[in-house]
């Protein structure tokens, strides 16, 4: 089966069947986009919550540039605007230090800044397994959009 | 990122001087000889960051410091599983395995992030005559793409790759695998490359 490793600020989609990866998340979170009628799934990895400026390079390293630009791809390649649905995971903050908490949780604001961004976009959120303080492997399954989630001691959770 | 050739002499240099003093810190916390690889700096997609260390799903220990002061940044020390067991055991001579809890090898670990940290920002502190304060370090026991992904934080620019000062450590008798990553802010940088005269 086609198995496509989606890695940090990275994108991609698939159609009909194959695997969409995100490996070891942490603060960064993966957002599984799908089409359940067309069979078509697009995933991305982003690694912070917004873009600071309008230089677009690099639009998929930012939650709330990246999903839109997702979102675009996927209809170019036929997906149905309306039939879209949202599954993500990661966002977890694996370190603490005491009185940097602004800088030590960013992925409690990815995780923020993504669920804003898929709300504006009129995308519903159908699973998520966020937060916390431990990492995790993504594994979306485009034949059913079914997406699975790894950890280490942890277990593994179906959304 | 517009580095050249010479920008990269001179972050190997400063990855060689910070990375030499922190295995001599270590060396004298374990009392046995550390050696070291020679750092390497490197230019990295971050996509490619988390195959560092043998993969993003690696299970590793984690030692964290932010770098405040005149320029910010992050380090984060990593040691495989059996490497971190292997360190603690060599520090706690004289106690049995059984005898040492969870707690105690996580505050022998936080201890050595704090001492190989320091002494690398010192080194570079004393190359750059800036001022480089660590916070209190903090420790995470994970895979290893998911202790990565915090030190990609640092550069919050629309950059695609991100410069990384890593090296491992050779502990006499026994191998630990561990290494020290250094990224910098952008801005860091710049004022580290500002203050050797060299414009970036």
């Amino acid at each position: 089966m086609n198995r496509v490793v989606v890695g940090i600020g990275e994108w991609s989609i698939l159609k009909l069947n194959g695997v969409l990866v995100c490996l070891g998340l942490g603060s960064c979170v993966g957002i599984a986009l799908y089409d359940a009628n067309k069979k078509i799934g697009g995933l991305v990895h982003v690694l912070l919550p917004a873009s600071q400026n309008n230089d677009n390079s690099n639009p998929t390293k930012f939650a709330d540039t990246g999903i839109p630009f997702l979102l675009d791809e996927m209809l170019r390649l036929g997906a149905n605007r309306q039939s879209i649905i949202a599954k993500i995971a990661g966002g977890s903050q694996m370190f603490n230090i005491r009185g940097r908490e602004d800088k030590m949780n960013i992925g409690l604001r990815n995780v923020e800044v993504v669920k804003d961004t898929l709300k504006k976009l009129e995308v519903p959120l159908l699973g998520e397994d966020t937060g916390g303080s431990f990492g995790r492997t993504m594994e979306f399954f485009v034949s059913n959009g079914i997406v699975k989630v790894k950890t280490i001691g942890r277990g593994e959770r179906e959304l | 990122m517009n580095l050249n050739p010479m920008h990269l002499d001179i972050l190997k240099e400063l990855g060689n001087i910070g990375a030499g003093n922190a295995a001599t810190s270590l060396s004298q916390l374990l009392n046995q000889r550390v050696d070291m690889s020679v750092p390497e700096v490197k230019l990295l997609k971050l996509r490619d960051v988390p195959y560092l260390l043998g993969g993003p799903e690696i299970p590793v220990v984690g030692i964290t410091v932010l770098v405040e002061g005149d320029g910010e940044g992050q380090i984060l020390l990593l040691f495989t599983k059996s490497s971190s067991e292997k360190l603690v055991k060599n520090i706690m001579v004289g106690l049995s395995q059984g005898e040492i809890d969870e707690e105690m090898k996580l505050s022998v670990l936080l201890e050595v992030g704090n001492i190989v940290s320091s002494t690398f920002l010192n080194a570079l502190a004393s190359f750059t005559s800036m001022k480089f304060i660590p916070t209190v370090p903090a420790s995470a026991s994970d895979m290893a793409g998911a202790l990565l992904d915090t030190v990609l934080t640092v550069d919050t620019t629309e950059n695609d790759t991100i410069i990384t000062v890593f090296t491992d450590f050779i502990v006499q008798g026994e191998m630990i695998e561990g290494y020290l990553v250094f990224v910098p802010s952008p801005l860091a940088l710049n004022k580290i490359f500002n203050s050797l005269g060299v414009s970036l």
